[in-house]
């Protein structure tokens, strides 16, 4: 008995070592993918209307070094006018929001007031895909001169960055109970505190560039699942209201289908609640029909974030379970593509810019950049530049969590 | 300048387009005095729509020829001597469930809001504004049950052209003899207002 264990030990601890390294094996190539993701770098060719590149740890210096930080571009024309602040990615799994911000940094011209464009507004989310998600990592955009790839990130900040989450969380300073992993998710934790969890500096962070710029107009970009009712529409509180209103009704009428919806006073931590609280800024949070993250999808591919076509949404639109048109049609293709979302938060957000400065004067700002009409015209890829081009080169920027050059 | 001119012209042109094209159809406009009252039904942005529609009249001034509550009881019906009440149908997308508020919180409310109607004699005009809020596959969907409640107690109906495009309130029409009358877009909601109240 004693000599058949003895015989029998190397072959177990042989098959554990084995294991062990078939194991070590699939982490490497597993870990190498997460690695990847969390380290790419997106880059962009600047409009020539630049004038400086800002980071939000300038406005909270805890936020220095961290994975929260995040550059934002200001465009300022030099003529006395508005100051307008758009914010992609807060949700990162939303990358219509982001695309549509390099859209603008791209071809934006200002020739009255100040534009800030943040990309990425939660940049540890968008350094990880959702948990469980398991989705590509990257969307490509095709262009004339080759292939623009784009992250796909979480909703939520990393936990790599922020962890562990509470059971519950509760809402600073309301004290309203949200979702545990609602500690994560940055429209959940405005107005932000200075000393809180990571989400919750990079929410303060937020506030104070608000308040020390003096914005007068705050976009928040989004996109929504088309079964949850709140899409295709502006969300705004009561000071914003009849802007976006006027917006989307004149949306409605010229371009494409636009609603409106007010922000609730009692539901806490979201941009279009709270950067009107507690700021004198106009607040605006858009929303684009985004297919991908709907919950009873069939496979979660690429081609659905590029095209946003399933075979089960279209059954739910015949039953009239979908809050938008679905699928829309254009040159052939159907469902709810990639320039589509761009081209109607490109318009959106021009729209509510151009009616605030018909409500109120003193904060017009006046700025260009490709509109939805444009998009559908001549696609996506044709406002996003080469940036290997000689007259280009010097002006790539690297959207990083830190400073770091081209060829970093 | 330019941008400024352009913009002042996209103005113009959607006050003029609303009033001078403005596509109403359906049964005859009904006339009312005024002040007449606004509010919603479900809690959502429609009412707000409405007053900036009937602001953007120029001729129908807020807080001296209408005014708006969002959510009025027996003390605000009965304060002045409204002509009618506009009802505008819309539920909120955003704020039921997520705020603590519930469809049959607001049905309730609504129905006080219908008795009391009922009792000063307050015609209720049932308008509804917002023509993509409606999921017309879940009948249980809050503005469908504030379409239930509120039309069958209407004077008239007036409704976003898209909004009907499921024949809903021709159904009601037919069920309840409610005259209905079609917009075809929600910025003609401005000149059926100057045709309404003569302004």
């Amino acid at each position: 008995m004693s000599n058949e264990t003895t015989a029998k030990a190397p072959v177990a601890f042989k098959t554990k070592v084995i294991l062990l390294i078939i194991m070590a094996i699939i982490a490497f190539f597993a870990g190498k993918e997460f690695w990847e993701l969390r380290h790419y770098k997106e880059t962009f060719v600047a409009s020539e209307d630049l004038t400086q590149v800002k980071w939000l740890s300038d406005y909270l210096p805890s936020l220095k070094g961290t994975w929260a930080d995040t550059p934002i571009y200001v465009f300022d024309s030099g003529v006395e006018g508005g100051s307008v602040f758009v914010m992609g990615n807060v949700h990162p799994y939303e990358p219509a929001s982001s695309i549509t911000t390099y859209v603008m940094l791209e071809n934006i011209h200002v020739t009255t007031g100040k534009v800030f464009i943040m990309p990425q507004g939660n940049f540890s989310g968008s350094t990880m895909g959702s948990i469980g998600g398991a989705y590509p990592k990257y969307v490509h955009i095709e262009t004339e001169w080759g292939e623009k790839t784009y992250k796909i990130g979480s909703r939520e900040s990393n936990p790599l960055d922020q962890w562990p989450d509470p059971f519950t969380y509760v809402h600073y300073p309301d004290g309203q109970n949200l979702a545990y992993q609602d500690i994560r998710n940055m429209n959940r934790t405005y107005p932000g505190r200075e000393d809180g969890t990571l989400t919750e500096r990079a929410a303060y962070a937020v506030m104070e560039f608000i308040r020390r710029e003096k914005i007068d107009i705050s976009i928040d970009i989004h996109e929504a699942s088309i079964m949850y009712p709140v899409v295709g529409t502006y969300v705004a509180p009561d000071s914003s209201i009849d802007i976006a209103m006027m917006a989307a009704m004149t949306l409605s009428d010229s371009v494409f289908d636009m609603k409106c919806e007010a922000s609730p006073k009692s539901l806490k931590g979201l941009s279009h609640r709270e950067w009107g609280d507690y700021s004198d800024t106009l607040a605006f949070l858009m929303e684009t029909p985004e297919p991908f993250i709907d919950r009873i999808t069939g496979p979660i591919t690429e081609n659905l974030m590029l095209y946003g076509m399933d075979e089960f949404l279209v059954k739910a639109a015949e039953k009239g379970l979908v809050y938008v048109d679905y699928p829309v049609s254009y040159w052939g293709v159907e469902g709810e593509p990639m320039w589509y979302r761009v081209g109607r938060h490109l318009s959106g957000a021009l729209e509510a810019i151009n009616w605030t400065g018909l409500f109120y004067d003193d904060k017009a700002v006046e700025v260009t950049w490709p509109t939805y009409d444009d998009l559908a015209e001549n696609g996506l890829g044709y406002y996003l530049h080469d940036p290997a081009l000689a007259e280009n080169i010097d002006r790539v920027q690297v959207v990083y969590h830190k400073p770091v050059s081209v060829n970093n | 300048m330019r941008k400024k001119f352009l913009l002042a012209v996209l103005v113009l042109l959607v006050v003029l387009s609303a009033q001078a094209f403005a596509a109403i159809s359906g049964d005859p406009i009904k006339n009312y005095d005024l002040p007449m009252l606004i509010t919603n039904a479900g809690q959502g942005p429609g009412g707000k729509l409405a007053r900036l529609l009937v602001s953007q009249t120029k001729t129908i001034i807020l807080d001296t020829d209408y005014f708006y509550e969002s959510e009025p009881e027996r003390p605000e019906l009965v304060t002045r001597k409204y002509s009618c009440l506009m009802v505008i149908i819309g539920s909120t997308d955003k704020g039921l469930g997520a705020s603590g508020i519930t469809i049959e919180d607001e049905i309730q409310r609504l129905q006080r809001v219908v008795e009391v109607c009922k009792e000063i004699n307050l015609p209720i005009v049932a308008v509804l504004l917002e023509q993509d809020k409606r999921a017309s596959g879940i009948p249980t969907n809050a503005n469908e049950r504030c379409i239930d409640l509120i039309c069958p107690n209407a004077e008239w109906m007036i409704v976003v052209k898209r909004g009907n495009s499921d024949g809903r309130f021709d159904e009601i029409k037919a069920k309840y003899n409610i005259p209905l009358t079609i917009i075809d877009s929600q910025s003609d909601f401005i000149a059926l207002a100057k045709k309404i109240f003569n302004r």
